[in-house]
């Protein structure tokens, strides 16, 4: 277990969540506030960019003077700003990303850019600071699927990622097609649990890479049997649609996920990403890790979705290895994993 | 009393720093490159050359628009993660206030125009004695047509002195359709100065100094187009609730 010693301010602002987090030795959460815009978004059916942005901009200032009054810390007690640079919402990164650069400049402490993915497998040692290396991650997002191998805190090897769609995508979408709004994961996984994961056959793609994933072919399987079954006028169990679907993506996310363990000969996995809330995906894991006699972990649900505590997190192990970034950081919208990793190995 | 000024509000990027009334340093990029990139190292390079250390600013000036709403949410922000660091008042000031200083000391009329897209300007009307600068009419995002037949409306008797990245594009639309003569701003003084903004902000940082600065919006002009679509949709109804 790696001693670390910081306190580390973190922002986050890469969607429509405005937050602020201070996180005491990349274990302690002194301070995690979120401003949510859920509210505004929603009488659009979707996040529109420019009036998150906007609202951005109106708290920012709020969540961290909120953060220092919650940890009852004041500037001073900071060693250093840590800020999402990417992936997300263009308008909405730069917001946080400018604030905490000024922050950071006016009270000259460092600066850490932190990609969003990067804070979601750190949600993992922030909540299991026991977590033991090697282990091998699996981040499952609306925007990432990738199975990353971890040798040592920072160094990253992507060994499958997706070649199309992300799962989360995939959830949304097939959420749209049968009539459940936006965000489709957890309806998704509501409604499951009522059908038959066996009623439908869908798609497990294999691709020539073995640990790589494709989640547009089993998309249009989906699509296509709720076509077919229209046009006969045959009646959808959508619950049966649900569950035969989300175990189609499960499989095949578990299937690769133990393949990599089992060939790297690593015995520690981490969930992490928006979609490892997922309860199906985690009671499949853990059943699978108990059998195998693997150790699993995952954040707890207050930590799967978007919030500056794991951005902190990362930011303490970042701190530790003097990973820092210089004024001329930039936000990123499109950041993949992949290629972040690429190019942090100097 | 030691003003830190920027400007990010449209393609160009400006920053000075105000000492004890003197500008000590001043810069105008015009680069090409993101504020995003180019905002703080262009500040860290200026304090560096003029000696001056970030914690003895004693308020943070910008442009609060118009201008490019990405540009102005950079300049805000980095803006507001200053001021809340140093515990300093930030200073807000209309771009075009600051425009319009850069034809202090014409007589006649000063038009700041900024480059808006859609075949508009930001613009506002301002009479300069030689002496005072007084704006004259509300800041607006109009078509420089609309804005030309305004002007020849009031007077065609006194020179107009134009100002802003507006005139790069519209500088022969107005010689074309100004009826009186018109006078084109020149190398930086077609562009946002920051020694400007930090001269206005000067004369007026008393008033910003209980913090009310970090509540100010910036001056968009303009809807967000969802929200302009929304409100069609639904009348009477408040986005905000």
């Amino acid at each position: 277990m790696k001693k670390l010693n910081s306190v580390i301010m973190a922002i986050e602002s890469s969607c429509d969540e405005t937050a602020c987090a201070i996180i005491k030795d990349g274990t302690e959460i002194c301070a995690n506030v979120v401003s949510t815009q859920i509210k505004i978004h929603e009488k659009f059916g979707g996040v529109v960019p420019e009036i998150a942005s906007r609202k951005h901009l109106e708290y920012i200032d709020v969540v961290i003077e909120e953060a220092l009054d919650e940890a009852g810390l004041g500037f001073a007690d900071l060693d250093a700003i840590a800020v999402t640079m990417g992936p997300g919402l263009i308008g909405a990164l730069l917001v946080g990303l400018s604030t905490a650069k000024g922050l950071a400049y006016s009270i000259k402490k460092p600066l850490i850019g932190v990609h969003h993915i990067e804070g979601h497998i750190y949600a993992n040692f922030l909540a299991h600071p026991e977590i033991a290396l090697p282990c091998i991650c699996l981040v499952v997002s609306g925007g990432h699927t990738n199975i990353v191998k971890i040798t040592e805190h920072g160094h990253y090897e992507i060994l499958g990622q997706t070649v199309d769609d992300a799962a989360g995508e995939a959830y949304d979408k097939v959420a749209r097609a049968i009539g459940l709004g936006y965000p489709g994961g957890p309806k998704i996984d509501r409604l499951a649990k009522e059908g038959n994961p066996k009623a439908i056959d869908f798609p497990r793609a294999q691709l020539d890479q073995p640990l790589n994933f494709s989640f547009s072919g089993l998309k249009s399987a989906v699509l296509n049997y709720l076509n077919q079954m229209q046009m006969k006028n045959a009646p959808v169990n959508d619950a049966d649609v649900a569950a035969s679907f989300q175990e189609a993506v499960v499989d095949v996310l578990v299937g690769h996920t133990i393949q990599a363990m089992e060939e790297n000969g690593i015995q520690t996995l981490l969930l992490a990403g928006g979609v490892s809330a997922n309860s199906h995906l985690r009671d499949r894991f853990d059943a699978i890790c108990k059998e195998k006699g693997f150790a699993i972990y995952y954040p707890p649900l207050s930590l799967c979705t978007d919030n500056a505590a794991m951005i902190g997190a990362a930011a303490a192990y970042k701190f530790d290895r003097n990973e820092f970034s210089d004024y001329s950081l930039n936000a990123v919208a499109q950041l993949p994993f992949s290629e972040y990793v690429t190019t942090m190995k100097h | 009393m030691n003003i830190l000024a920027f400007d990010t509000a449209s393609s160009s990027g400006a920053v000075a720093i105000l000492k004890d009334g003197v500008i000590v340093a001043h810069t105008q990029l015009n680069i090409g490159l993101t504020h995003s990139e180019q905002l703080l190292p262009t500040v860290d390079a200026l304090m560096m050359i003029s000696r001056t250390d970030v914690s003895t600013i004693d308020a943070i000036a910008i442009t609060s628009g118009p201008g490019s709403f990405t540009g102005l949410r950079i300049g805000f922000s980095t803006a507001k993660g200053m001021a809340l660091g140093l515990h300093k008042p930030l200073i807000p000031i209309p771009t075009l206030d600051v425009l319009a200083e850069n034809g202090r000391g014409i007589i006649g009329r000063i038009v700041p125009i900024m480059n808006a897209r859609r075949n508009q300007v930001y613009t506002a009307i301002y009479d300069s004695d030689g002496q005072m600068v007084t704006r004259r009419s509300d800041y607006q995002a109009i078509g420089i047509d609309h804005l030309l037949a305004a002007l020849n409306d009031v007077s065609t008797e006194v020179p107009v002195y134009f100002t802003g990245d507006g005139v790069d594009v519209f500088a022969d639309t107005i010689r074309a359709q100004l009826a009186a003569a018109p006078i084109f701003a020149e190398g930086t003084r077609r562009y946002v100065c920051a020694d400007m903004l930090a001269l206005l902000a000067a004369e007026q940082v008393e008033a910003w100094q209980d913090g009310h600065g970090m509540r100010v919006e910036p001056l968009y002009l303009r809807d967000s187009e969802a929200a302009v679509k929304w409100r069609e949709a639904h009348p009477g109804e408040c986005l905000e609730d």
